[in-house]
């Protein structure tokens, strides 16, 4: 996808996460902060011409991509060059990341392993969780707007 | 995952998608398949289908063999969460135009997989006594 609507994206998931409990909403808020912590980096990873930004969408199934159809067709996946990541080096990145992506990938690495305990299973839930998420997606997004300011611009503020 | 727990936890996330607005597509469209995912291993326990230490992550991890079990049981459920799980590419990771619509969708989808998963029935299929109930995400 375009680095310019990976931020849409991220501004317009940010001001709604803003106005949800981080206890209360916290599976919502935990798994919105890292979509839009995924966005950010696949933003930057294309901002860093180690992967392509393209009007093709990952998926699920790791080395395939969702094609729009061209006009009233049928939507396809194909096998297609790394686009967007789905979550840190799946599909594997080649090359060598920027500092600033590799601090980016270990704190959105912390987000993605509270999936299974606190989303599909139900550990519980307390304020040192929600602080370590918190952290781990300020963290996320502060490396990513190192490499791309109008981003950080574009979030002031949220 | 026992069953009630799948319960509360759904019910946790719809009450979060409630501060949602149609205008917040993603999050809309992630919370309900979330929820829906809940629903749906819930579902695959009350029929008596995966025992509450498997749950599913995708469809695409049910071996080919359970995903013709469930859709000859329960294929209305089985259709409604593939449909939801493909609204994802398009509009949460992708950017597609008519997020709000796919959102709408969404709910509808996730209304209809919370019925469905409510009002299952064991499936009374004679399964061999080695099956385990497939080699999916613990």
């Amino acid at each position: 996808m375009q680095i310019a609507a990976h931020a849409e994206k991220i501004e317009r998931m940010a001001r709604l996460r803003e106005k949800l409990d981080p206890l209360e909403d916290f599976e919502l808020w935990m798994w919105m902060g890292m979509t839009i912590a995924t966005h950010a980096v696949n933003a930057a990873l294309h901002q860093a011409g180690l992967t392509k930004s393209d009007n093709y969408y990952s998926y699920h199934v790791v080395g395939l991509y969702v094609v729009p159809p061209a006009r009233d067709g049928e939507w396809r996946k194909e096998a297609l060059p790394l686009g967007d990541i789905v979550h840190v080096d799946l599909p594997p990145v080649r090359g060598e990341l920027p500092p600033p992506i590799q601090r980016a990938f270990a704190a959105l690495k912390v987000l993605e392993d509270m999936r299974d305990p606190y989303i599909r299973r139900a550990e519980p839930i307390t304020p040192q969780l929600v602080e370590s998420c918190r952290n781990a997606y300020r963290i996320c997004i502060r490396e990513v707007c190192e490499l791309l300011p109008k981003l950080r611009e574009q979030l002031h503020g949220i | 995952m026992e069953s009630d727990i799948h319960r509360n936890k759904a019910e946790r996330i719809e009450r979060s998608l409630d501060r949602c607005q149609p205008s917040d597509f993603e999050t809309v469209i992630e919370g309900a398949l979330l929820s829906a995912g809940h629903w749906f291993n819930l579902a695959l326990h009350d029929m008596g289908f995966y025992p509450p230490g498997r749950d599913v992550l995708h469809l695409t991890k049910l071996p080919l063999e359970d995903f013709l079990r469930v859709e000859a049981i329960a294929p209305d459920l089985l259709q409604a969460y593939a449909e939801m799980e493909e609204l994802r590419s398009p509009y949460v990771r992708g950017a597609e135009a008519n997020g709000q619509a796919a959102a709408a969708r969404a709910l509808e989808l996730l209304a209809e997989i919370r019925a469905k998963a409510c009002s299952v029935r064991s499936h009374r299929m004679q399964l061999p006594a080695t099956w385990d109930g497939g080699p999916g995400k613990k």
